[in-house]
């Protein structure tokens, strides 16, 4: 396996009661995450790209369950293996070593009962056999690590003393501090202020570069993937609809609806009127029809759109896309 | 230069510091610290800045939802804060405001067409046919299908929700809207649809906008002027292509350099904010953002530097400035 991580056909289930159909909310994802990559999901609210991480984490929890069919190849410490197949004790000595996550809010991802020492000791004791004194001082180090002003006595505050950004430093703490091969960060800077923001990026890209992880980092937010990522996944209700490096997404975009996002932000900072829109809303899962889940908000749409589902095919090296008009453009 | 309808002067407003036994205050939190601007007919002005630092309270303080603790705000020449409640409230028929979150601002268990008579019953005195007149209206110019009135809150989406509630807030045919993020919490292929709406709709109804964001890209879109605000003040107001072109305060260079790129291709060069925002119980003396200043004199420390006003109206509270 020359992979870090290699997903593949990752389906998510809905059960809704014995009566009903079950739903997939997710369906025939592949991802491959190399070593020290910095892979970017992209996507809307409820498209997927959420529940396709904590698939990886295995933290889906009923009514929602990966499919039989998946298998997540995880290259980890012990040599390889699938986490979807792992038992529950066997995936608890994965999480947080080896695959560590940071969550989107760190206001309520952190337990406001505990000082912050006593949580990133929790991800120490559990995995590592250090005595009181020496998860002190590793706690001590980390802090520093992620620039936190006066770290010996932040170690002691609760995290009601501490602003977004600070708690923010603190959950990337946490989560470095097993020295992950790779970590999830479901939209690390959602809940914080642009100038907040700026600085939390920044840090993350350098303790990527030191700490040697791979990175995947979901986010609805075009202008933090421009940023920081090297690849591109962009979800669009519950399927890649292109993936490629990340210049090649910016600047030969080959999908019409990454062409209508990257157009909506875009023309927010030029004067020109009217502002770009992609009419309509995402369809819900369950009612997806038979043929490209784009289809009614897509300005190319024809019969063929409409009727049957285009396969996620190469157009360039590297460069994958859902649509037809790619694929007849190929044929021809 | 149309007319000024709103004119805010010196507005201020503390909000007290409960603690000890007997829940006496025991400090002031600072959430608008002197205030001013002014707002012309069929003009969007913006409010810019980060999360706390009193951008949506001055929006409140406008409208008397919060009571502001010093200050006038005159609305169309009438000074709001000698009003009555009784004539205050009948004043709102004319200043509405529109709220950040969709999700909870619509009472879920009213239907849309209630949701949309409410306020004419309230505001105006109407026969039934004369409101399903103007909910047809006001449905039409939202974008929403009329056959959707029956429905309730709930089976709509965030982007459809965000219509009904400027349609509520529109119905009265009101002059000045407030609108608080209206758009911050939908996705961004929905914000475009919103914010063309709004842009449409003040075309057409002649209305004058306050427009509070922390979103720098959609301010520069919808807004002729802008205010920055730092803890509680305006450290910086202007033209919109004045202010994003030539940004004077260093804070407001700090900010716009903070905005994420638009293309990996493009190199950026940023000003790096270090720490946090203080607090605003215990704000700093002298001027609020010489803490965090790159370009920090002694006389920072101690005195709030003045408004200087530079060409074409674009003035900025900063002492790199003072002659």
């Amino acid at each position: 396996m020359n992979h870090l991580l290699e997903m593949r056909n990752l389906a998510i289930n809905l059960y809704r009661g014995k009566k009903q159909p079950q739903v997939k909310l997710c369906e025939g994802i592949n991802l491959d995450i190399k070593v020290r990559q910095n892979f970017g999901i992209v996507g809307e609210s409820g498209c997927g790209k959420s529940i396709t991480c904590s698939s990886i984490m295995g933290l889906l929890s009923y009514p929602l369950s990966v499919d039989p069919s998946t298998s997540i190849r995880f290259a980890s410490n012990d040599g390889e293996v699938d986490l979807t197949r792992l038992s529950a004790s066997q995936m608890r000595r994965i999480r947080g070593k080896e695959i560590s996550m940071i969550f989107q809010e760190p206001m309520t991802a952190l337990d406001p009962m505990y000082t912050i020492e006593s949580q990133i000791n929790e991800a120490l004791s559990f995995h590592t056999s250090l005595n009181r004194q020496e998860m002190h001082v590793a706690a001590l180090a980390m802090l520093e690590k992620v620039k936190i002003p006066r770290p010996d006595q932040i170690l002691s505050d609760y995290p009601h003393h501490l602003s977004g950004g600070m708690l923010q430093r603190v959950m990337i703490a946490i989560a470095l501090i097993n020295n992950p091969r790779l970590l999830i960060a479901d939209e690390p800077t959602t809940a914080l202020d642009v100038t907040i923001q700026a600085q939390i990026l920044d840090l993350m890209n350098e303790l990527r570069e030191s700490y040697n992880t791979s990175v995947i980092m979901i986010t609805h937010d075009l202008g933090v993937i421009a940023e920081t990522c090297e690849m591109v996944a962009v979800f669009y209700a519950g399927q890649i609809v292109e993936q490629a490096e990340i210049n090649e997404l910016f600047h030969a975009t080959a999908h019409p609806y990454t062409k209508g996002l990257l157009k909506s932000v875009t023309s927010l900072g030029k004067v020109s009127e009217p502002l770009y829109s992609i009419a309509g809303a995402v369809p819900t899962a369950g009612a997806f029809s038979k043929g490209c889940r784009f289809h009614d908000r897509c300005i190319a749409c024809t019969e063929k759109c409409r009727t049957s589902m285009p396969e996620l095919t190469e157009v360039a090296p590297g460069h994958l896309c859902r649509c037809w008009l790619n694929q007849e453009a190929n044929n021809a | 230069m149309n007319k000024t309808l709103v004119d805010v002067e010196h507005l201020v407003t503390y909000f007290p510091i409960m603690g000890g036994i007997i829940r006496k205050a025991v400090g002031q939190v600072h959430a608008v610290e002197d205030v001013s601007f002014s707002i012309c007919e069929q003009e969007t002005f913006s409010l810019v800045g980060e999360s706390g630092c009193g951008k949506s309270t001055t929006g409140r303080s406008i409208l008397r939802l919060i009571e502001p603790t010093s200050g006038k705000v005159f609305f169309d020449g009438t000074d709001l804060s000698t009003l009555s409640p009784e004539e205050m409230r009948r004043k709102r028929k004319n200043m509405q405001l529109i709220f950040q979150n969709p999700y909870a601002s619509l009472n879920p268990r009213m239907s849309v067409r209630r949701l949309l008579e409410e306020p004419l019953s309230v505001h105006m005195k109407m026969s039934q046919t004369q409101m399903d007149r103007e909910v047809q209206w006001i449905t039409e110019a939202v974008g929403l299908n009329p056959e959707q009135l029956d429905r309730y809150p709930h089976q709509f989406s965030g982007g459809q929700r965000q219509r009904i509630a400027i349609a509520r807030a529109l119905i009265t045919k009101p002059q000045f809207v407030v609108a608080d993020e209206p758009v911050s919490a939908l996705d961004v292929s929905i914000q475009s649809q919103i914010l063309n709406l709004l842009m449409d709709l003040q075309r057409e109804l002649r209305l004058s906008y306050l427009f509070i964001s922390h979103d720098l890209h959609v301010v520069r879109r919808i807004s002729s002027r802008i205010g920055v605000m730092y803890l509680g003040r305006i450290v910086e107001t202007g033209k919109t292509e004045s202010v994003y072109s030539t940004p004077l305060h260093p804070y407001t260079k700090a900010l716009l350099s903070a905005i994420p790129k638009e293309d990996p291709a493009e190199t950026k060069e940023r000003i790096r904010l270090e720490g946090d925002v203080p607090s605003p119980a215990n704000p700093p003396s002298g001027c609020p953002f010489h803490n965090r200043c790159k370009s920090c004199m002694p006389v920072c420390r101690q005195t709030m530097p003045d408004a200087k006003t530079l060409e074409d109206g674009h003035t900025v509270y900063c002492h790199l400035y003072d002659t």
